[in-house]
């Protein structure tokens, strides 16, 4: 096809494999299909919005042309070739229709290994306190009774209604949030979960689901897997039934979470399975790794058991024992990020990240069923009610988050002096569960950290 | 004498090619805390690459 025949051409956008948000002129791309983070940088968004305005008519090549050349300092002939160039880009990737591709059907679209652009949007993200992660518990009902589970239920107030999640999800969009965790409780219990994530992925967010997956049905799958979420994460305990459903004390559970996971895998979703690890179940996680590692999953382990939500220790007797912690965190084929760092691991956060424990209330925050809004699921700090005030005014004005946000690595005393502290990533809201205060770690977490620099060397 | 730009001279911007960067996307390998990942709190374990 000629060039004179390609700017006649209405390109239109493929919404529905995309999330995207534009930061500072900047789009932070999600390619759903292909699980790549992808940045366009001002001229590529600019041509990106274009292609999606729709002013009575969606625009045809030419006219976007028009545009840029109105819009930058770039002579005709040259801004037609170049966004003749970036739409065939965007069509080899699958991110317009309507326009040729340049790419024959068996090359594949070169993607780099780093994570250089993750950093860069996640320090733009605290530079600007712009909530590009926001994780929202839809309930705290659960049709199973895990014995470490850290909610305490019995709550009476009521959940936000859809239109309230809607209008919700509208003000984060609008604030800039990107990445949407939705989680509870069980979140199948409500059975507006599928017009919640329809109205999410309207809105171009990349959504995740965590979900034991128990509830979810061949009618919901097929729901589901439509809309494309950038991941399904499973808690999965054991292989052995006996293991699994004797920490989530319901019978037949773990069948049906690997028959919701496989229907999953079969229509092509993201699966990711996380485990937490606790002493009955310490000895099956290499196995549920393997399965994991078939079936195309993502794996995650965590044996950090934290208080339940009114303080109650009553999970920690599930916590498995130091030595146990010892070998998990000696298991070779797990690893931490600095343990590739030579000499000094610390070194290796760069930038804000080097003076605060974690982006909490920076770039990320939780929201309870209520509407709540807390700097992080592991934070108790109200900080305000989105039934009382807007997302903006909260996150802009509260003073709990503006406190939280001046909190420092020096400020934990004991953390800044700690000759492990390059071994060790402190986190305020497991200090605060368990030791009641945000700035003191659990004495655990510091023989966590030693044992991870005696690992470090006996690796090198 | 001040010198008068334009209204178009004003609006237009520096023009740099349009250019797309990408990555896997590698949430949790750069975090190590579940506000992006699972509800609890600490640090994940993900294997290794390539193991």
């Amino acid at each position: 096809m000629g060039e004179d025949s390609l700017v006649g051409l209405v390109p239109y956008r493929n919404d529905a494999l995309l999330a995207y948000r534009v930061f500072d002129g900047q789009t932070a791309l999600v390619d759903l299909a292909q699980g790549t983070l992808n940045m366009l940088n001002t001229t590529a968004t600019r041509v990106w919005q274009l292609v999606g305005e729709r002013m009575g008519e969606r625009m045809t090549v030419r006219k976007i042309a028009e545009r840029i050349c109105r819009e930058f300092e770039v002579p005709s002939e040259e801004a037609i070739n170049d966004i003749l160039a970036v739409l065939r880009e965007m069509a080899s990737r699958g991110w317009i229709n309507n326009f040729p591709s340049n790419k024959s059907d068996d090359q594949e679209i070169a993607v780099g290994d780093s994570t250089e652009i993750f950093e860069q949007l996640r320090e733009q993200a605290v530079q600007k306190q712009i909530p590009l992660v926001v994780h929202f518990d839809l309930t705290y009902r659960c049709n199973l009774r895990c014995v470490h589970c850290y909610l305490i239920g019995g709550k009476k107030q009521s959940e936000c209604s859809s239109a309230e999640i809607k209008n919700i999800l509208e003000q984060l969009a609008k604030a800039g949030a990107l990445y949407l965790t939705l989680s509870g409780g069980e979140i199948f219990l409500r059975k507006d979960l599928p017009e919640i994530v329809r109205e999410a992925r309207k809105l171009h967010f990349a959504v995740r689901l965590l979900t034991s997956g128990t509830l979810i049905d061949d009618e919901i799958v097929d729901e589901i897997a439509k809309l494309h979420p950038e991941m399904i994460a499973f808690s999965v305990y054991d292989l052995n039934p006996l293991v699994h459903d004797g920490i989530t004390r319901k019978q037949g559970s773990l069948a049906k979470t690997l028959n919701a996971i496989s229907a999953l895998r079969e229509r092509n979703v993201p699966i990711k399975i996380s485990s937490v690890l606790m002493q009955s179940n310490i000895g099956g996680y290499r196995q549920l790794y393997s399965f994991a590692k078939k079936i195309g999953a993502q794996f995650q382990v965590d044996y950090r058991i934290t208080p339940k939500t009114d303080g109650s220790q009553t999970p920690l007797q599930y916590h498995i024992t130091e030595q146990e912690a010892k070998q998990v965190l000696s298991d070779p084929a797990f690893s931490r990020e600095y343990e590739t760092v030579d000499p000094d691991p610390v070194q290796e956060y760069t930038g804000v990240f080097n003076e605060i424990p974690c982006g909490a209330g920076h770039m990320s925050c939780y929201i309870s069923p209520y509407g709540m809004i807390t700097p992080c699921v592991q934070v108790p700090i109200e900080c305000g009610s989105l039934r009382e005030k807007r997302f903006f005014e909260v996150w802009s004005n509260s003073h709990e988050l503006k406190a939280f946000r001046a909190i420092r690595f020096s400020d934990m005393l004991k953390c800044a002096k700690c000759e492990f502290f390059a071994y060790c990533r402190p986190c305020p809201g497991l200090n605060l569960v368990e030791m009641g205060n945000l700035l003191t770690p659990p004495p655990r977490v510091c023989k966590e950290a030693k044992h991870m620099k005696t690992l470090n060397k006996k690796r090198r | 004498m001040k010198r008068i730009k334009t209204a178009e001279a004003t609006e237009r911007k520096r023009y740099e090619k349009p250019r797309i960067r990408s990555e896997k996307e590698a949430r949790e390998l750069s975090f190590n805390c579940p506000t992006t990942s699972v509800k609890y709190c600490g640090i994940p374990f993900s294997p290794k690459k390539g193991s």
